[in-house]
């Protein structure tokens, strides 16, 4: 069942409170990593280390669901990160340095799916679960179960669903820094990402979560 | 309301399920090349070519400034015979210019008839054009030598004649000279010697 027009206004909204927002970079660090990236084009090695150990996690998780091939992801966020270094040479400060990192990295993406045609889609993702104190076996098992099922929703999504949803959630981008991403408007992109969420919910009650 | 619990449903759901990380070598590479970038490929040399450079430059110009204030002011003896030298000059100079005028004649029928080899056909006639000049820097000097008697004596002692006027009157004379100067050992007096009677009896075949 589709949202309606007061749903796709609430997806404005983020979907998770800052708070939670431990996986992806936090919205107050995002003016910082632009002055860490002008540090490093004056030779700050340190800055560069920091940028690099604020965002790797995400870009990688973003490559990673996105090309659902280890080894290909692998690839590409070498390339990613190896553009970014080249960029310091003609960096400058016209937009959020996420921005730019994320489009750098659907951009390589895109380019490595058009040289190789067809990459092999044979991802295992981890099996590892942040244990939770006290959890009981039943649960944790329940949860992994609920994670291969979502996993397996996000490999079924289209892809442009499935990169719009990825930048939401781990580059914790707007609906107009997608836009910007991935080249399309905010409108399409609002549309995607309410496509994805509404099939990924599904996918996440399909076993009867919802009483 | 419900929508947007479920869509936080959705992304803690995503949370719980993304902790792959990169891989450390990965981070090693990325790093490795990250601080390789920011390191100027020649940093290390500019410490110490910059400071060689200045050194470099002050010692030279040190050195010419003592060359050019420490040169001993040379005076040369009067004694000078201007017009015998103009002669010997004259007929030296002569000569070398037959000779490159011949040897440049022989240069281009080399080139007419073997375009081929230009190397070949080239190298000689670099030498030529150094021995032209050679010649141009000789006739400069006396020119300078003759409007100045005095510097011109150190020249003098090489350019003497060594067969006067009378042995010179004729060729059977000025032969027997120089057969003399040879006799005696002065190779380098016959051998002017002989330039200047090659150069006055071009026609004359020499024994």
């Amino acid at each position: 069942m589709l949202a309606d027009v007061s749903t796709m206004h609430s997806l404005r909204a983020p979907l998770f409170t800052p708070a939670e927002l431990t996986y992806a970079a936090p919205m107050v660090s995002k003016s910082a990593d632009s002055a860490l990236m002008l540090r490093y084009c004056d030779g700050d090695v340190a800055a560069f280390e920091e940028l690099y150990a604020r965002h790797k996690d995400s870009v990688y998780r973003y490559l990673l669901r996105l090309a659902q091939n280890r080894e290909a992801a692998e690839d590409v966020f070498q390339e990613v990160w190896g553009k970014v270094i080249k960029a310091r040479a003609s960096y400058r400060r016209t937009a959020k340095f996420t921005t730019f990192l994320y489009r750098v990295a659907h951009n390589c993406f895109i380019d490595y799916v058009r040289k190789h045609k067809r990459h092999a889609m044979n991802c295992e993702y981890s099996d590892e679960l942040q244990m939770h104190p006290g959890e009981q076996p039943e649960a944790i098992t329940e949860r992994l179960l609920a994670k291969q099922r979502l996993n397996a929703a996000l490999a079924e999504l289209p892809e442009e669903q499935r990169d719009v949803f990825l930048l939401y959630e781990e580059a914790g981008l707007s609906l107009e820094q997608i836009a910007a991403v991935t080249g399309s408007n905010r409108e399409a992109s609002k549309s995607r990402l309410r496509y994805a969420t509404a099939k990924l919910r599904a996918a996440i009650d399909e076993p009867g979560d919802k009483q | 309301m419900s929508d947007r619990r479920d869509n936080e449903r959705v992304s803690k759901a995503y949370r719980d399920i993304a902790s792959e990380r990169p891989a450390a070598h990965l981070d090693a590479r990325i790093l490795k090349d990250a601080r390789a970038a920011a390191t100027p490929r020649y940093a290390h040399l500019r410490t110490w070519t910059r400071p060689l450079a200045w050194a470099a430059t002050i010692g030279l110009s040190l050195a010419i400034v003592l060359q050019v204030t420490e040169q001993p002011v040379v005076e040369a003896p009067a004694a000078v015979q201007p017009a015998s030298d103009t002669v010997l000059e004259s007929v030296e100079d002569k000569r070398q210019d037959q000779d490159i005028t011949q040897q440049l004649r022989k240069e281009g029928a080399a080139w007419t008839a073997k375009p081929e080899r230009v190397e070949e056909a080239f190298t000689p006639n670099m030498e030529m054009l150094r021995e032209a000049e050679n010649v141009g820097r000789m006739k400069a000097s006396r020119a300078q030598l003759g409007a100045e008697p005095e510097a011109a004596t150190a020249l003098s002692d090489a350019t003497a004649i060594f067969c006067d006027e009378d042995a010179r009157a004729s060729a059977e004379s000025w032969l027997e000279c120089i057969a003399k100067l040879e006799d005696e050992q002065k190779d380098e007096a016959a051998r002017l010697e002989r330039a200047a009677f090659d150069a006055a009896y071009a026609d004359a075949e020499t024994p």
